[in-house]
């Protein structure tokens, strides 16, 4: 493995920071807030594009790992993608929110200040959460997933009701609980590795794999059971999710794209980093994290079907989808990594799409109950398309994103030999198809409700600063599943990065 | 470490225990402030006492920065005292945290003294020598961590809920300096820088909450609707469906 020293590490996530500060400190109106974040947040998606392509195809064809500050700053691919991730995600996010803040302005629902803390908490946790994935030191690891946690949490409130700030309040709870338990976790890796090396400062993430295989046993598993419960609530694997149907349903609608496409992927990111290490010498951690990752996918499942709240459908469907991203993840195989982190990805762009919809329907009519809501497809027919590619990709058919990640989960549980994870997997994945094209049906295609006929005249088709972000996430997630092998580059050497800490 | 000061070490443990215990039962939350701080100089006085007796110059560092954050987070505005004085004071306490922490006191006694043996000083380094000796500090530092958790399970009290995440920071800090007393790191300006921009972004939460609906029970708020909801309805956020607790 080769290491290099890179100056775009510190830059990108410097440019929010710094557009963070101009929305906070500078007299501007709404157009400059904008400019300033499509300023903070472009270059920066664009630099790390450019540190993916300079990560997948090193010199001399060895894998390399890019530093800087003396190693306290990394990057292999998987926080190369993370990065892309981050800025795709934040950029359509706040572009979207561009013409869906204001109209909360225009309605009283969010004050001018309001909105400029809207801006200010994007870029800040854009930047955050650009140092969770280079950070090396796992104890800052820590440190600015809360930074980032703050932030959304805050987001979270924006409308400041009763249910949307014990939303936020219980989020923050939650998360920071489970990562005291990371500390946890952390602490007594520390304290083992202190014996072999007295003089040491930090933990990096880099040097963990070689430690595994010194713990003994009940330590290990106590660690992992730390790491699980962590990043597990972080990501909101069942059953430690009861923070994300409320605050997915009490944020305003960006916010919950931003929650269930980027916050929740925090979690898997972190298992990748710490739970993955252990998977290929403890059987009992592969078997506990499919365990979790199924009871995930088949509850939140069941669960969505009864909702009769869109965005909370949505964000039972998240637990859901995430349960396979985790159960991937903490295989530990090279299928099941990359099955997991692909599926983080299309489920990003996917989910992301649906609750843009979702934002579409309540921007327009202010309703958000299925039972409220039907007929409108012929008044509101790209969103209701992108709804409908959302949920096929969702549903993993084929020639959408989902079925290629999907897919690739349930042969590296089959390759493992779990063939009743194998079961699972089929028989939910059947249910999420049914339950989100039955959603999609009861909304856009079937009766036009009294509600809908009552609110007849807003019911039409959005503005073209929200439209964009929807198409250009549903031209992705169509991409994608007709044409998976784009990120496969970038997936083959995030997998080996994460193998190679294992040495494998 | 000598006997001695272990043992010191352990009185200093057992106190920050019951500090603890008497800033979660305590219904006047002003008083429950004041007994946090005196939680929290008990883990200052454990850190100078590690320095002094682990010859760890370094602790003192962490002693300084513990202080700081003992003046900072009940004494700041928007604090611990400073949301004390406005919120209502906590009338639903129950003991059920203080009696499912004597359960558990009880149950890891009896689990360590069964696997193991409870020492005053260990022989060599705690964490390789687990499944022959556990120290009594370390097994003290784990119940307050324990008891953090607790808090945070069975309580309904929005402040109480933010001292009790304070508590379970000071566990995970405790049982560090338990494990490894002569490390070297900036551990604790991380965490607790962390933990306070948590809780006070917690602080301002409930603060908000009691001055519109009069309360800073999560179980009181969440009995009622609301009666402006957010854009699209809002709802109550579905707890039992969820599998949480109210606000847990």
């Amino acid at each position: 493995m080769t290491t290099e020293t890179s100056l775009l590490l510190p830059l990108i996530p410097f440019i929010p920071l710094l557009a963070a500060l101009f929305v906070a400190l500078g007299e501007t109106n709404d157009a400059g807030r904008q400019a300033a974040f499509v300023f903070g947040t472009v270059p920066s998606l664009v630099l790390g594009g450019l540190l993916t392509v300079r990560l997948v195809t090193p010199r001399g064809g060895q894998p390399l790992i890019l530093t800087a500050w003396g190693g306290f700053l990394y990057a292999d691919v998987l926080s190369a993608l993370m990065i892309c991730c981050t800025y795709l995600v934040v950029a359509s996010v706040g572009i979207y929110s561009f013409a869906y803040i204001r109209h909360d302005v225009e309605q009283g629902l969010v004050t001018e200040s309001g909105s400029r803390l809207y801006y200010f908490l994007l870029l800040v946790f854009s930047a955050f959460m650009t140092w969770t994935v280079i950070v090396s030191h796992l104890f800052f690891m820590f440190l600015v997933i809360e930074i980032a946690t703050i932030a959304v949490s805050f987001l979270v409130a924006t409308y400041k009701t009763k249910y949307a700030l014990i939303a936020s309040f219980k989020y923050n709870l939650l998360v920071v609980m489970a990562m005291l338990f990371a500390v946890m976790g952390a602490v007594l890796i520390f304290a083992r590795m202190t014996t072999v090396d007295p003089t040491l400062s930090r933990i990096h993430v880099l040097e963990m794999g070689r430690l595994v295989t010194l713990l003994p046993v009940s330590l290990a598993l106590t660690i992992v059971a730390c790491f699980i419960c962590a990043f597990g609530t972080k990501g909101g694997l069942m059953p430690f999710h009861s923070w994300l149907p409320d605050a997915h349903s009490e944020a305003p609608a960006p916010i919950s794209a931003l929650l269930s496409g980027l916050v929740i992927v925090i979690g898997p990111f972190g298992f990748a980093r710490t739970v993955t290490l252990f998977s290929p010498h403890y059987t009992q951690v592969v078997v506990l994290v499919a365990l979790l990752g199924c009871a995930s996918i088949a509850i939140g499942i069941l669960l969505a079907i009864v909702q009769d709240d869109l965005k909370r459908l949505l964000a039972y469907s998240t637990i859901s989808q995430v349960g396979y991203v985790f159960a991937g993840i903490g295989l530990g195989t090279y299928l099941g990594i990359y099955g997991g982190l692909f599926h983080a990805v299309t489920h990003l762009l996917a989910k992301a799409l649906l609750f843009f919809c979702a934002g579409a329907i309540i921007y327009r009519l202010g309703i958000r109950r299925i039972s409220d809501l039907g007929g409108l497809s012929r008044k509101m027919p790209v969103t209701a398309a992108c709804f409908f590619v959302g949920c096929l990709s969702i549903g993993g058919l084929p020639f959408f994103a989902g079925f290629p990640s999907k897919y690739t989960i349930v042969l590296a549980f089959a390759q493992a030999r779990l063939w009743w994870a194998v079961a699972v997997t089929a028989f939910a994945g059947t249910l999420t198809l049914a339950a989100l094209v039955w959603a999609a049906h009861r909304v856009f295609w079937g009766e036009e409700s009294p509600k809908v006929a009552a609110l007849a005249p807003a019911a039409r088709e959005l503005p073209l600063v929200m439209i964009v972000p929807m198409i250009t996430l549903a031209t992705a997630v169509v991409l994608l599943g007709v044409w998976p092998q784009a990120l496969y580059p970038v997936l083959d050497s995030g997998v080996r990065s994460i193998l190679a800490l294992v040495g494998r | 470490m000598t006997a001695e000061g272990a043992l010191l070490v352990f009185v200093l443990s057992l106190s920050a225990i019951v500090f603890a215990v008497f800033a979660i039962e305590t219904r006047a939350l002003v008083k429950s402030t004041y007994w946090y701080v005196a939680h929290s100089c008990c883990l200052i006085f454990i850190y100078v006492t590690y320095a002094i007796y682990a010859n760890n110059p370094y602790l003192f560092i962490w002693a300084g920065l513990c202080g700081v954050n003992t003046w900072i987070l009940p004494f700041l505005v928007g604090g611990l005292r400073y949301t004390a004085k406005r919120i209502p004071r906590d009338e639903g306490a129950t003991r059920l945290p203080t009696a499912i922490f004597g359960v558990t006191v009880v149950v890891a006694t009896v689990f360590v003294l069964s696997y193991s043996r409870l020492t005053l000083v260990p022989s060599g380094s705690p964490i390789e020598h687990l499944d022959q000796e556990v120290s009594v500090n370390l097994l003290a530092g784990l119940l307050l961590f324990a008891y953090g958790i607790i808090v945070l399970l069975t309580q309904r009290h929005l402040f109480k809920l933010a001292v009790g995440l304070l508590v379970m920071t000071a566990g995970a800090h405790l049982t560090l300096v338990q494990m490894a007393p002569g490390f070297f790191t900036m551990v604790e300006i991380e965490v607790l820088t962390k933990v306070m921009g948590t809780v006070f972004a917690m602080l301002y939460a409930a603060r908000l909450l009691a001055e519109r609906f009069l309360t800073a029970d999560a179980s009181l708020l969440l009995a009622e609707p609301e009666e402006s909801p957010g854009p699209g309805g809002g709802g109550p956020p579905a707890l039992a469906e969820a599998g949480g607790g109210s606000a847990s």
